[in-house]
């Protein structure tokens, strides 16, 4: 810090420090110099290391192929290792891989494909394999696939990426599960081992609810201390009801209908699921088992839990934790069928290497790659003969045929041409299952109450029991009908009809001729009131010396926001899916607004968040300021403290907030039972966005400090003469410091304005990824994280483009309405 | 006594409060950073890093064979729980039992019957070496060797073989006292694990073996492009800023009103245009699109020191022109000087906004050694792997250089925003 400037803390506490000083001139120019170039100098010798895997001992001409893949860095060292076996085989081949984080993969690849940077090998997994095939991004394989033999795989993986026949990706590795049980646990409740689950044989549903049944153990209040099984993700549900026959949509692959109304196998799976789940209570409840952050898997570890539903890569820690399992396929029902997701390779379709990226596909999808991914214990491989090295894997993990039982029959997860089908099934599923899981613990808790504390009686519990079925299948039979119409909905925006000559031409027209109008009006308005400015005052005309000045903000402003701005507002008459080129719709996404339920959804919660935060900051801003102001010591400490917090906004914080709001482990929950409350589930659909106003009263410091320095600005002669006069605490603050404070105020409540209508990073908090957004549920789909989904979930960058010059519009009358309304509250001094 | 002392405690008090309140997610995240994956995830979540406290133990009894294992006798049944067995029915006699694992007791406790066991060794010396402390209602602190938990009548019964605390060291099995349905709590102990920390900063590939770009290297680059960004910010803002408060020109009021409505533009639909336009420039996977803008100058930092320049009294613009100085001259002399601390505010709240940002990064980089902290701090993510302790103190890796920062130059905050929003 030797070159920081160190003015008396004296004068910059209170005071500007004011005058021509020299020494903060030249403090200033070496504070600001010198760090920067040092820092230049000591990046310059940074050499960019390039991750592109190429056999040395070729001289000869190469191709550089470029592929792209998601995950931790646990992955790179696997796809290294192949990429170099590949290199070896085929040396006029370099590969470039590039790995990107977990949940950000398919941000990063639009952005490329958008401006023509897109690898050539696209990785993609089966829920969105369905929206990159159906808008184009991938290259028809049938040309290259001729003489692949397509029954070496198991039938479900390929058939994940056939769409209507045609083939556009190759199957690399599956996500099967199995259950996993705890022999200690299978032990210590005495179950003789020939009644154990056996590895190659699923158990039969009946016989697994008895099995689940020993696993569990209650105690007197009624309350689990034991679970039989241990986690209960939603895959969990569709697996289930998959055994059961029903099926939400009419196909897999491509589904072109709901098939939810009339639905027996389906209610019937359904049915039996939650009833398993909360009236017999043989599965964990999911408000127990769910962490909004990741992880999860080493639910097995507990001494709580029996059994548990995971996958391959779970067992590799579980094994090296000395923790001895069984494992057995997925329990079946009368009408099994499992279920996988699949994640496979295809070639761009620009890519200009297509005979190249096909033959590195093909050796990822074939039997030296496949063992490779299998013995790792990535997943379970794509290509049947590959398998055997999954049972062998190099860690010498016990218990993997289990995940090949029954693949031949499986069949692939759903995969649609647009988020909203799946989604609709899946906020479904979780909705429905928070309403039970709700019920239950209502019920439960209310039973235990009527048993003042003491043993809950049995009858009571078979009372609970039967009562409980009853109402899942109620609720289930009520949801349905709700689902069908989401479902509906979710179809109808995958199909749109062409739009006519109006929306086509005339409203788009009308629109800008609008805006352009609008426009020029106010630049004659501002010119008036700025003509009659210059000649009450203001400096000389300093003519091309103030746009030299300006050129640094003119030149950015053209280029790069000037010039985006202006393609987005073109866009937003088009659909562009930012892989094949734009196609002219005219105002569609502008007459459509109002029939969508996304933009009324993120209207209201955006007006409500603002509604909320806004108060939050002011009020907050205002009560700490006051109590800085009044006379203490250390007020610069405090200031700091206050302000702290609100370092701890973005993404990189999520692991912290998520953390302190968690149910079981959070430390906020900790602090509502201190105070006689039952824990809340912060993180779920019906709190979350609750939660994300909440965190807002940790992040007030920066209004304190605005409104704090606002203050000190008010005469203290002022107070004085009003305590002379008598004037109270309450009637100095409504008198004095609150007209005072108005225009500083006004300044506050528009920056919070504009901030709060734009609310975006909060909701990332809550998901796993991005694709998730907007949940759980639908409870944080603001408005910009409804742009943000359209643009980059669902490709309809057009309609992002559309709603964010609405949004712009939205919080442009906003302001000016603020400022217009303000003129009869705020003060000013010269009138 | 001053008579306005109770008023000036209470206050105290207040401040104190509330920045207890404030500071504890930064207590929280600091704590957290040094605890173990499973101290994580303690229910209750406690406000040390800790451990379930354990002492050690040594049991001497007999150990006997059943089911191919070795398991240490513990109590014989019968006067305990009365019914014995309810699979097997009452009259089984039989006994409580751990399993052992290479000499070593396991978390598993049985009963058997003594039917199906067979003597192997007669009072074998049996070290516990981390039994768990635990607090029993009325009883006070005593040592588990171990706990089981059985089906009763009513629900479940619980089982709690132990000695007290105090007591300790060297026990005969038969020494053991066995407590029915316990009311009893878990204590834990600080445990601090500081690895989390150079674990962490080797970088997300070293924990599976590979050569790893470091967080050191994370933090040279977001260091480099943050104050970049500080310096872009500042000599563009005040520039265009000293333009708008204090010079005449055509159109100033248009251009004003246009600069504040870029703050409203929701910065999604911009993403793809840009890259478009970086690309075109041959900027992707270099630091430039994160630098560049900012010697553009942006919108609230402008807005920020116009309205602080409004408040440097003309009087010292005026002495500067009859001294011969221009505008420019002016603006370095007279007017750069006197926004010192305005300056500080935008420099600092730069680079906060750039050291947190993710979405840039991400978006135009690609090689590894070019990873920001934010950016490489994902890589800890997996859908693979548990982590969520390193990503703990990834946070507060990512966070300290920020506090640090404004720990330094808070002071400044204040003389710098004074002016906000007050006249102009």
């Amino acid at each position: 810090m030797a070159h920081s400037p160190q003015p008396g803390r004296r004068r910059t506490r209170d005071r500007l420090p004011r005058g021509g000083c020299k020494r903060y001139h030249f403090a200033m120019r070496v504070a600001v110099v010198s760090p920067l170039v040092a820092l230049v100098l000591l990046l310059g010798a940074t050499n960019a290391r390039a991750e592109v895997v190429e056999n040395t001992d070729y001289t000869g001409e190469k191709t550089l192929i470029r592929w792209a893949f998601w995950g931790g860095e646990e992955t790179v060292a696997l796809f290294r290792q192949i990429g170099e076996a590949f290199v070896e085989e085929h040396p006029e081949i370099a590969v470039d891989i590039t790995i990107y984080p977990w949940g950000q993969y398919w941000q990063k690849l639009q952005t490329q494909t958008a401006s023509g940077l897109a690898p050539d090998v696209l990785s993609i997994y089966s829920s969105q394999a369905g929206i990159w095939i159906n808008h184009g991004a991938l290259l028809p394989l049938d040309a290259y696939a001729r003489d692949l033999d397509r029954s070496a795989y198991y039938p479900g993986a390929i058939q994940n990426f056939a769409w209507d026949g045609t083939l556009y990706a190759l199957p690399i590795e599956m996500a099967v599960y199995a259950m996993v049980y705890s022999v200690d646990r299978l032990e210590e409740r005495g179950i003789p081992q020939s009644r154990w689950p056996q590895p190659d044989e699923p158990m039969a549903w009946d016989a697994f609810k008895g099995l689940m049944d020993q696993l569990t153990l209650r105690d007197a209040r009624g309350d689990l201390t034991q679970y039989g099984m241990g986690n209960s993700f939603l895959d969990w549900n569709s697996v289930m009801v998959s055994l059961y026959g029903g099926n939400f949509l009419d196909r897999r692959i491509n589904p072109t209908r709901p098939t939810v109304r009339d639905n027996e196998a389906l209610r019937r799976g359904l049915v039996e699921i939650w009833t398993t789940q909360y009236a017999d209570r043989l599965l964990v409840p999911t408000s127990v088992f769910k962490t909004a952050g990741i992880g999860g898997d080493n639910v097995l570890q507990s001494p709580d839990v029996a059994s548990a539903f995971l996958g391959p890569w779970v067992l590799k820690g579980l094994h090296a934790q000395g923790l001895r399992y069984r494992t057995s396929p997925i329990p079946r029902g009368p009408e099994p069928v499992q279920t996988m997701t699949v994640n496979g390779v295809g070639i761009y379709r620009e890519s200009e290497h297509p005979d190249e990226a096909w033959t590195f596909i093909q050796f990822l999808a074939g039997p030296e790659a496949q063992r490779q991914i299998a013995s790792e214990l990535r997943g379970v491989p794509a290509l049947k003969a590959a398998a055997s090295a999954l049972v062998d894997n190099r860690f010498g993990v016990p218990g993997l045929e289990a995940y090949l039982v029954g693949l031949d029959e499986a069949e692939p997860t759903r995969t649609a041409s647009n988020t909203y089908i799946e989604k609709a099934v899946g906020i479904w599923q979780e909705r429905v299952d928070a309403i039970i899981d709700q019920e239950h613990e209502r019920r439960l808790r209310q039973l235990q109450a009527e048993a003042g504390g003491g043993p809950v009686a049995p009858e009571a519990l078979v009372a609970y029991r039967d009562g409980m079925a009853q109402f899942v299948e109620r609720t289930v039979d009520e949801q349905l009908v709700a689902l069908a119409a989401d479902l509906d909905l979710a179809f109808s925006r995958a199909e749109r009809p062409e739009a006519g000559v109006v929306e086509r031409a005339v409203v788009p027209f009308a629109i800008v001729l609008v805006a352009v109008l609008a426009l020029l009006g106010y630049v004659l308005y501002v010119r008036r009131q700025e003509s009659e400015t210059v000649r009450t005052g203001g400096g000389r005309d300093a003519g091309w010396v103030a746009y030299l000045c300006l050129s640094p903000w003119l030149i950015g402003f053209v280029v790069f926001t000037v010039g985006p701005i202006l393609a987005s507002v073109v866009l937003s008459f088009t659909e562009w899916n930012m892989i094949t080129p734009p196609r002219w719709v005219g105002a569609q996404h502008y007459t459509d607004l109002f029939s969508d339920r996304y933009f009324g959804l993120g209207i209201q919660k955006t007006f409500l968040y603002a509604a909320l935060v806004i108060p939050i900051s002011t009020i907050g801003g205002i009560a700490t300021a006051g109590l800085l102001t009044s006379n203490v010591r250390g007020a610069d400490s405090f200031k700091a403290i206050f302000y702290f917090p609100s370092l701890f906004t973005g993404a990189a914080a999520a692991v912290l907030w998520v953390n302190m709001f968690h149910k079981e482990y959070g430390v906020v929950n900790r602090a509502v039972e201190l105070f006689g409350g039952l824990p809340i589930n912060w993180l779920d659909e019906a709190h979350a966005f609750y939660t994300v106003v909440l965190m807002n009263v940790f992040w007030i410091g920066g209004a304190t400090i605005i409104y704090y320095a606002g203050m000190k600005q008010i005469p203290r002669s002022l107070y004085e003469a009003a305590e002379i006069d008598g004037a109270g605490l309450f009637r100095r603050f409504w008198s004095i410091t609150l007209p005072l404070l108005s225009p500083v105020i006004l300044f506050m409540v528009v920056m919070t304005t504009i901030g709060a209508f734009q609310v975006f990073t909060p909701a990332l908090f809550f998901v796993n990824y991005p694709a998730e957004i907007g949940g759980p549920g639908d409870s944080l789909r603001f408005y910009a994280v409804n742009i943000y989904d359209e643009a980059f979930n669902n490709l309809h960058m057009g309609k992002a483009c559309a709603w964010a010059f609405v949004l712009f519009l939205i919080i442009f009358a906003v302001t000016m309405l603020q400022l217009k309304v303000s003129k009869r509250f705020v003060y000013t001094e010269a009138e | 006594m001053d008579p306005t002392l109770p008023r000036r405690l209470g206050m105290y008090a207040l401040l104190l409060g509330v920045s207890a309140f404030l500071l504890f997610p930064f207590y929280w995240v600091l704590v957290s950073s040094v605890k173990t994956l499973d101290g994580l995830s303690m229910t209750p979540p406690t406000l040390v890093p800790a451990e379930y406290r354990t002492d050690s133990l040594v049991v001497r009894g007999d150990v006997v064979e059943a089911a191919d294992q070795r398991w240490l006798r513990l109590a014989a049944s019968g006067d305990l729980l009365g019914d014995v067995d309810t699979a097997r029915g009452p009259e089984a006699a039989g006994a409580y039992y751990v399993r052992l694992d290479d000499g070593a007791p396991t978390q598993l406790t049985r009963w058997m019957p003594d039917t199906s066991v067979a003597v192997v060794t007669e009072a074998a010396v049996v070290p516990f070496g981390a039994a768990r402390v635990v607090e029993v209602e009325g009883e006070g602190q005593r040592v588990v060797a171990a706990r089981m938990v059985r089906p009763g009548e009513a629900g479940t019964n619980e089982l709690l073989f132990s000695v007290p605390a105090a007591r300790g060291g060297a026990v005969e099995a038969e020494g053991l006292d066995v407590l029915l349905n316990p009311a009893y709590e878990d204590l834990t102990e600080i445990a601090v694990r500081w690895e989390n920390y150079p674990e962490t900063l080797r970088g997300p590939e070293a924990s599976f073996g590979e050569a790893s770009t470091g967080f050191l290297t994370f933090s040279r680059n977001s260091l480099f492009i943050s104050l970049m960004a500080v310096l872009g910010q500042v000599l563009s803002s005040s520039l265009v800023a000293y333009a708008f408060a204090r010079l005449r020109f055509r159109g100033r009021e248009v251009l004003f009103v246009l600069l504040l409505a870029t703050m409203m533009i929701p910065a999604q639909v911009t993403l793809i245009p840009m890259f478009s336009i970086y690309k075109t420039l041959g900027w992707i996977d270099t630091f430039l699109p994160l630098i560049v803008p900012h010697f553009t100058a942006g919108a609230f930092n402008v807005f920020l020191l116009r309205q602080y320049m409004l408040t440097i009294p003309r009087e010292l613009d005026e002495s500067a022109a009859i001294d011969g100085a221009g505008p420019v001259r002016t603006f370095w002399s007279v007017i750069l000087p006197n926004c010192v601390p305005v300056l500080i505010v935008v420099g600092l709240f730069t680079f906060v906004a750039t050291w947190q940002d993710l979405l840039g990064p991400l978006i135009y980089l690609d090689n590894p050694e070019y990873r920001t902290v934010t950016l490489g701090l994902e890589y800890f993510r997996s859908p693979y792997v548990d982590n969520r302790h390193l990503l703990m103190t990834g946070a507060v890796l990512a966070m300290l250089p920020v506090a640090v920062l404004f720990l330094f130059f808070q002071r400044y905050i204040i003389a710098g925003v004074a002016t906000t929003g007050m006249k102009g």
